[in-house]
């Protein structure tokens, strides 16, 4: 069967576009879209996505937003202490069978889980 | 003010899921497997979720008043990469689904794109990419 092999783009409606831009990629290293900057675009590594339709009634997308966003990042706790010397607050991280995790929202309220999966 | 302050070691790799409300989310989840081939959330740590290839990716932040994702109230769309744009065009139109290809067909400078909503009404761009850009 052909499938759909990744993910090449997300969109999403913001109070300002701009800015929010430049919050991801200042503070998740996301590159802005090469459209709009003529730049290199962001590049995902391989990975497992866990994509995942949820109930409207939920304890995981915040309240009056319809998605959340997780990121893969290789080391989380640098992550967190670049987050929080950016000013962002975040919690600590939660140690999983399935990696480490930890969940926080974007500027204008946007859920964002990121997560350092396993070693190998 | 922004400040400018690139990570450096922290840095998304990837997107490891994407998560988002439904009315009939198990309905749906099969609905994406049926069509574009993504695997189902696996119900136990054991067995492996969807495995994404890596490339490019436009992560972006649009104008509230976008007529791009098409409803009103869609507040987001999501793009795919593919292999061969015109075989998983056929099987959703085959199975009844309104497909629109992105300047009818024609590759623009990165590739080629179609449009369309998923049965609840949630936006998907997909894209075969070639031209200037390899995905």
């Amino acid at each position: 069967m052909e499938k759909v092999t990744g993910i090449g783009g997300f969109f999403f409606r913001a109070s300002n576009p701009e800015s929010l831009s430049l919050w991801y990629r200042d503070n998740l290293g996301i590159d802005l879209a090469p459209q709009k900057t003529g730049g290199a675009p962001w590049v995902q590594e391989t990975g497992f996505t866990v994509f995942d339709p949820f109930p409207m009634q939920n304890d995981m997308i915040p309240a009056g937003k319809a998605w959340m966003m997780n990121f893969r990042v290789g080391n989380l706790q640098a992550m967190i202490d670049q987050l929080r010397a950016n000013g962002n607050g975040v919690p600590d991280l939660t140690d999983y069978p399935h990696g480490k995790f930890v969940e926080f929202a974007d500027p204008e309220g946007n859920g964002i889980q990121l997560w350092q999966p396993p070693a190998g | 003010m922004i400040k400018v302050q690139m990570p450096s070691n922290g840095r998304a790799t990837g997107i490891g899921g994407f998560f988002f409300k439904a009315k009939n989310p198990e309905k749906l989840a099969r609905w994406y497997e049926a069509m574009l081939g993504i695997q189902l959330t696996p119900k136990n740590y054991d067995d492996p979720p969807w495995r994404t290839e890596g490339g490019t990716t436009v992560f972006e932040p649009f104008a509230e008043d976008t007529d791009y994702f098409g409803a009103e109230g869609q507040s987001w769309m999501i793009n795919f990469r593919v292999d061969d744009l015109d075989h998983v065009v056929l099987r959703l139109r085959n199975a009844a689904h309104d497909v629109h290809y992105e300047g009818d067909g024609d590759p623009f400078p990165n590739g080629r794109f179609a449009k369309l909503h998923d049965p609840e009404g949630n936006a998907i761009q997909l894209w075969e990419p070639g031209g200037k850009d390899p995905g």
